[in-house]
């Protein structure tokens, strides 16, 4: 042929005899070197004539004719399918399903302390003025409440520090709070609030507190709401609270409808007028 | 659909993925081959075995996720006092995710069977694989790992005295799906027997 032989990869197409080059088998031939050549194999191809090559690769294809319905061209394209990026398409989009029937289906609600979250847990014992008992937080929700349904009871929880100077000034104001948005107050239409007050001791030189002072400080202030004790700051922590005093109002199926860190402006009776529902409204 | 039919529709997949992977899975070729080619040697039988598992194991995972995801709507789906309640354990916000990264562990499950399921469609397709021996020992080593999950969860169920049966059904799946990823390494190891 008098013609030079290429061995790379790139140039396996140049290695084509001019009249053959519309022949498919041809085309093929040169592709299938160049891939041998690609991998590395050039001291086969090196070995071997391009004659026998050629003969050789028209035995193979002719034998895999034989065994497949299918022409030449689809057992190369069958042959460079990668059973990893098959498998991860197949995979991907299996796992891709799955959470978009989630997303679509589902509306999950988070636990924490912004507003629209599911308020956490309060744990330790409560008390009611006659003893301290375990404090259920959650038998205050029903889950299944639906907004504007004014037989729900909403909850207002401070947290305080009967040390904290500004928890003794609000405390008067705050016990008012729980009388006047009572069902028990013929003057308030709206669904009932139930008030609490989780009473914690402050990391402050001079903040000493105990069950005995906290007893006392309910009493003093004539509160008929429950104190819960967390003098070992256990649900401060939980609720990521800076400081006391600290309010939270929380609907009646627990999620959190206001809390005063997000409304350093508005006290916590505005925030019930204008939140609970009323029976007039 | 009731929750005693759903559940069976991911337990009974898994106890038939875990016959067909277990030594006794071996019967089958008989009477299914005919219908399943895959079935006819062992490395296919162990492949179908897992790929069923795996399946199952990875739709009872998602089942677990959106149900703590509705549970935390404030829906409730299998609520009640006797000892079979997955709500207590679902709907708890401190179990239900990993102590580590805060995942749910529903989550986690689905992502370890679309693994699982990864390595079978990888092996099914082209059983010598460069990274066969590889994946292999991975399945092996994240079913085992997944011992150790199960256990941790189980000591949840034994804490909260509830039992949730759409868990114990991932649980199940796991423990099959190691069974399977075992077998199927002792049988890499005999070249004559994986290249039939």
């Amino acid at each position: 042929m008098g013609k030079k032989e290429y061995k790379d990869s790139i140039h396996q197409g140049d290695n084509i005899e001019t009249n053959t080059v519309n022949d498919p088998e041809a085309i093929i031939d040169a592709y299938e070197r160049g891939k041998s050549a690609s991998k590395g194999k050039k001291s086969d191809i090196k070995s071997s004539s391009k004659k026998e090559s050629k003969a050789t690769s028209k035995q193979n294809r002719s034998s895999r004719n034989k065994n497949s319905p299918y022409g030449n061209s689809q057992n190369v394209t069958k042959s460079n399918k990668s059973p990893v990026g098959s498998a991860l398409i197949k995979v991907m989009s299996l796992f891709f399903i799955g959470i978009m029937i989630i997303a679509f289906t589902a509306n999950p609600i988070s636990v924490g302390t912004s507003e629209g979250q599911r308020a956490p847990d309060i744990e330790g014992k409560f008390y009611n003025g006659s003893g301290w008992s375990e404090f259920d937080f959650g038998s205050y929700f029903n889950t299944s409440w639906q907004e504007g349904d004014v037989s729900g009871q909403w909850v207002v929880i401070e947290f305080m520090d009967t040390d904290c100077p500004y928890c003794q000034t609000s405390a008067e104001e705050y016990g008012q709070f729980a009388n006047t948005f009572s069902v028990n107050n013929p003057e308030w239409n709206g669904a009932h609030v139930n008030f609490l007050a989780s009473a914690t001791e402050l990391s402050i030189q001079g903040h000493d507190s105990d069950r005995a002072e906290i007893e006392k400080f309910r009493s003093d202030y004539s509160h008929s709401f429950p104190y819960i004790d967390d003098i070992d700051q256990d649900n401060m922590e939980e609720w990521g609270i800076p400081g006391t005093p600290n309010y939270f109002l929380i609907q009646p199926d627990g999620i959190i409808a206001w809390s005063s860190s997000e409304h350093t402006d508005e006290k916590v009776s505005d925030a019930i007028v204008r939140l609970v529902p009323r029976e007039s409204a | 659909m009731s929750s005693n039919l759903l559940l069976a529709v991911y337990l009974l997949p898994t106890l038939v993925g875990l016959f067909i992977v277990s030594p006794f899975g071996g019967n089958l070729k008989s009477s299914l081959a005919e219908r399943f080619p895959s079935l006819e040697t062992a490395r296919g039988q162990l492949l179908s075995g897992i790929q069923l598992i795996s399946l199952a194991g990875f739709a009872v995972s998602t089942q677990t996720l959106w149900i703590s995801s509705k549970i935390s709507e404030g829906g409730s789906f299998c609520s009640s006092t006797s000892t079979f309640s997955c709500d207590d354990l679902l709907g708890n916000n401190k179990l239900n995710v990993d102590p580590v990264l805060g995942l749910s562990w529903g989550l986690i499950g689905m992502a370890v069977f679309a693994l699982l399921l990864f390595i079978v469609f990888v092996l099914k397709q082209d059983h010598n694989h460069p990274l066969a021996e590889r994946m292999i020992s991975m399945g092996v080593l994240t079913t085992g790992i997944g011992i150790l999950v199960v256990g941790l969860l189980v000591s949840y169920e034994i804490q909260e005295e509830k039992i949730c049966l759409y868990c114990t059904t991932a649980h199940i799946a796991n423990v099959a799906a190691l069974v399977g990823f075992f077998r199927l390494r002792k049988l890499h190891e005999d070249s004559s027997e994986w290249n039939k």
